[in-house]
């Protein structure tokens, strides 16, 4: 195989190039809204559903963590690329950031549920679906400038 | 920061990308990198060959939907040597 040799200032243009296209394959435009979407609802049925007794907010957890997994797994056959989110440096930090947000919101479901508040999962919900929605613009943004500037 | 060095392995220009795609996500599919390189299945094939026998590349296949998908991911020794090389052509470049 002949194998060119290319200056340093070539090969990180070459460097450069290739992550611009990651960029893009992550970016998705087309699919990003409904990725949104339909994260943000799972999230939100996820918070809000532990206001409930046992075996409904387990499975509104539990099902939810599944319907996580069949979303991770739809956006990485359609992009090319499987990200975890805890990868890149400083994007890790918003996914770190997210899940505390998330667990805090299901802890106080938990508790409004337990104290007889059941009208505080609609609330709850809306919080989580906001955050969701949020958290991951912020996630993508961050990853984009991460990805642009190393 | 982690100290420059030049590693012939990676400098090849299809390898380099290679590393690069690879260096921001935790695996990528065979097909989004050839078609984002612009190269053969067979010359992608060749490449992450010589990656995967440097230790660099891990390459895995999975099954979905009745169709077999390859995906490469970036060993720790890869992103290491990754890093390295791009710090050295940085300093090479007289960039930083």
């Amino acid at each position: 195989m002949t194998e060119p040799q290319q200056t340093p200032a070539e090969a990180l243009e070459a460097i450069r190039q290739s992550r611009a296209t990651v960029r893009e394959a992550v970016r998705d435009q087309k699919g990003a809204a409904r990725f949104a979407l339909i994260y943000s609802s799972i999230a939100a049925v996820m918070v809000g559903g532990q206001v409930f007794s046992a075996p409904f907010n387990v499975f509104c957890s539990a099902g939810g963590a599944v319907a996580f997994g069949l979303l991770a797994r739809s956006w990485s056959q359609r992009t090319g690329v499987w990200i975890s989110g805890v990868t890149p440096k400083k994007a890790r930090w918003v996914a770190f950031g997210l899940g505390a947000v998330m667990l805090a919101l299901m802890l106080i479901a938990v508790w409004a549920g337990r104290s007889g508040h059941l009208w505080a999962g609609l609330p709850l919900a809306a919080a989580g679906f906001g955050s969701a929605w949020g958290g991951s613009a912020l996630w993508m943004k961050v990853f984009l400038a991460e990805t642009r500037d190393q | 920061m982690r100290a420059p060095v030049f590693d012939p392995v990676i400098h090849a220009p299809g390898r380099l990308q290679i590393c690069a795609i690879l260096s921001d996500v935790d695996q990528a599919e065979f097909a989004m990198v050839r078609d984002a390189i612009s190269v053969s299945d067979s010359v992608l094939s060749k490449h992450v060959k010589q990656l995967e026998d440097a230790g660099y590349v891990a390459v895995s296949k999975a099954t979905t939907g009745g169709r077999q998908r390859t995906w490469l991911k970036l060993s720790v020794a890869g992103r290491a040597a990754f890093r390295a090389h791009v710090a050295e052509l940085t300093r090479l470049a007289g960039i930083g």
